[in-house]
């Protein structure tokens, strides 16, 4: 599978930047509007929850950081849907790349990823760059964001594997997907911290994945609150299996897969 | 000399689900709830490099699926199917294009896809603008390209990055005239070149021309695996008995008026114009045609001899035959086939004369019933006339067997 991904290392360049050109085509400002976009929405939240609404986020004393804590969970949050959601349609997107050219099917999903994640990438330098000019950049921990989005990766392009397989089977994947994402977002504290959560319901925050991801991005970008460490190595085993059930769903589904898309 | 392409008792089973939720059925209680349909049923053969293969067969014989398989676009149920070296397939030309990139763009995404580096595509990328004739608009979109310029550079591009193993579904010729020309010119010249070519086509008759060995599919099966012209017969027979009509000619080229037949005459053995033969006479055609500038190779000139109820007796091409026409101004030929001892009974028949190139693969004007002649053959029955004799007498050996 890895090798199969580096052969086409080239390829997956052309794709990634094939999908974000695309989505510019035409516009005056082009990728800048990647960066527009995060700005106008970090603004937009500071207006909002810091200054009209007040809210503390968690135990922070401040009113004045809670877009931050929710602008810094949502920066892998949307990646992580916009990867697995587009990535679920994306083999019937591309059927005349699949049905008619000899197409390797792993490199699909991954450019999907990639190209999610590129968008976050840039988001997350705004996003810096904001925290800079607060003086709030945690700067100890600063380096390890790269090995959590090694992990985070991983996650979304086994997730991604998975569902862009199970949809050409199942096409009610992709409406499921819609739903399972509104719950999710809900059961993830991104919007509240995991203390403000009522203690009956605290279990089903730990069982989910997503809040460990997004507890160790706050812990690495703002220095707290104090990720359960245990919790973050769940996160990275679950990223791990992801990856390898992606690719042994992707093995075992790859030949009766084309006849069907 | 290795072989390019082996396939190895190869069978394709493609599954029909009665409805989405049959399916969910299956795999959550396994019921079977599909049926089957064999496109494939035990394929083998195997090709030398620099081989150039036909698939021949009726609709429905899985022709299609089995370029798939080779291509690497379905894969096999049973059996394998290898192919070495780089492939390129002629299946849908443009099919990787995506509509709001410029050509030059599209021309690198296909490299990629075809597993090229950028340094690669770039070394080939002067060729593949030129081939496509699209200079001036290879920096536009490709989505206001005309379906012209479009197949042309998805030509351009299925063939410009210099593929091991060529593989065609009917595509062979795409554009006008003369970009149709080229097509056939350059897949000659991989030929040429030694490159494996696997061509499907229902035109039997550049089967029959362009592929040393043919495979016959029929609902599945193969019938055979045989020298191409073998094959052919041998499908063409078939197609006689269920009657089917056959296509003896390549495709007219609908931008025919550049190479015309212009003028067609039957003349008697002593050069005098005549309509009325004898059988054992001798009948001469004379053709005189008009090759346009934009024609390159040897000009070529197809006749046949043809019944009035449509049975095609003989075809003959001077390219074939080895004979140059005669030049006379410039773009005006001239040629005067010969046939001694005409062995056609009593009859209306009539010659078909098409202008083609140097490899008979282009038929640029076909005249129907360009010259009309009529046989009076005696009381012999029949179509021709055969060499016969009578040997009335008892074989010695039988004899003294007895």
């Amino acid at each position: 599978m890895l090798s199969t991904l580096l052969d086409n290392k080239y390829l997956i360049r052309e794709l990634v930047a094939r999908d974000i050109r695309s989505r510019y085509t035409g516009s005056v400002v082009g990728v800048f509007w990647s960066i527009l976009n995060p700005l106008i929405q970090l603004v937009l939240y500071t207006v909002i929850f810091s200054l009209v609404l007040k809210e503390r986020f968690g135990d922070d004393p401040s009113t004045g950081r809670f877009a931050e804590y929710l602008f810094c969970a949502l920066l892998p949050w949307m990646a992580f849907q916009e990867g697995v959601t587009r990535s679920s349609r994306t083999f019937i997107e591309n059927s005349p790349l699949i049905k008619k050219i000899r197409f390797p099917l792993e490199v699909l999903p991954l450019s999907v990823v990639m190209s999610a994640f590129f968008h976050q990438f840039l988001g997350t330098i705004v996003f810096v760059v904001v925290l800079i000019f607060n003086q709030t950049l945690n700067l100890d921990l600063f380096a390890l964001a790269f090995l959590l989005y090694i992990f985070q990766i991983l996650m979304i392009y086994g997730l991604s594997l998975l569902v862009a397989c199970l949809n050409v089977f199942f096409r009610d994947i992709a409406q499921i997907l819609g739903v399972l994402f509104m719950f999710m977002f809900w059961v993830t504290p991104m919007v509240y911290s995991k203390t403000q959560a009522p203690e009956p319901f605290r279990w089903i925050l730990n069982l989910n994945p997503l809040t460990h991801m997004v507890e160790a991005y706050r812990f690495v970008f703002l220095g707290s609150p104090l990720p359960s460490f245990g919790g973050v190595a769940y996160w990275l085993a679950f990223s791990v299996i992801s990856y390898y059930l992606g690719c042994f769903i992707l093995n075992r589904t790859r030949n009766e897969l084309v006849d069907l898309i | 000399m290795s072989s390019a392409v082996v396939v190895n008792h190869l069978s394709k089973v493609y599954k029909h689900y009665w409805g989405p939720r049959s399916l969910l059925k299956e795999v959550l209680l396994g019921v079977t709830s599909h049926s089957r349909q064999w496109a494939l049923k035990d394929i083998s053969f195997e090709l030398q490099e620099g081989e150039a293969f036909g698939v021949v067969g009726n609709n429905g014989a899985g022709k299609s699926t089995l370029l798939k398989i080779l291509a690497g676009t379905a894969f096999a149920t049973v059996g394998e199917a290898h192919v070495s070296g780089r492939i390129s397939a002629l299946l849908e030309l443009g099919a990787g294009f995506h509509p709001e990139f410029s050509g030059r763009e599209n021309i690198y995404f296909n490299g990629a896809l075809q597993g090229l580096s950028r340094e690669e595509v770039k070394d080939r990328e002067e060729e593949i603008i030129d081939f496509s004739e699209l200079s001036e608009f290879v920096d536009k979109p490709v989505k206001t390209y005309s379906s012209g310029m479009f197949l042309r550079l998805g030509f351009a591009v299925a063939t410009g990055f210099d593929p091991a193993v060529l593989i065609i579904d009917e595509a062979l010729a795409v554009g006008d005239q003369h970009f149709q020309k080229k097509c056939t010119d350059r897949i000659m010249d991989f030929r040429r070149q030694g490159k494996t070519i696997i061509f499907c086509s229902h035109n039997l008759y550049q089967v029959k021309t362009m592929c040393d060995r043919a495979l016959w599919l029929d609902r599945g099966a193969a019938l055979a695996v045989d020298d191409a012209a073998r094959v052919v017969d041998r499908y063409t027979n078939e197609l006689r008995e269920e009657r089917k009509p056959l296509n003896g000619y390549p495709p007219q080229q609908n931008d025919s008026l550049d190479c015309a037949i212009e003028r067609v005459a039957t003349l008697d053995a002593d050069g005098a114009p005549a309509a009325d033969f004898e059988t054992g006479d001798t009948i001469r055609l004379d053709i005189w045609a008009f090759f346009g500038r934009k024609f390159q190779g040897t000009p070529g000139i197809a006749a046949s001899i043809v019944r009035n109820d449509g049975l095609l007796f003989y075809t003959t091409t001077n390219t074939k035959d080895g004979v140059e026409l005669l030049p006379l101004e410039p773009g005006h030929f001239y040629g005067s086939l010969v046939f001694p001892k005409i062995p056609l009974l009593s009859g209306a028949y009539y010659f078909n004369v098409v202008t083609t190139d140097q490899d008979n693969l282009q038929a640029y004007h076909i005249v129907e019933r360009a010259a009309n002649f009529t046989v009076h053959g005696g009381a012999d029955s029949g179509s021709v006339k055969l060499e016969h004799h009578w040997d009335n007498k008892l074989p010695q050996a039988k004899t003294l067997a007895r």
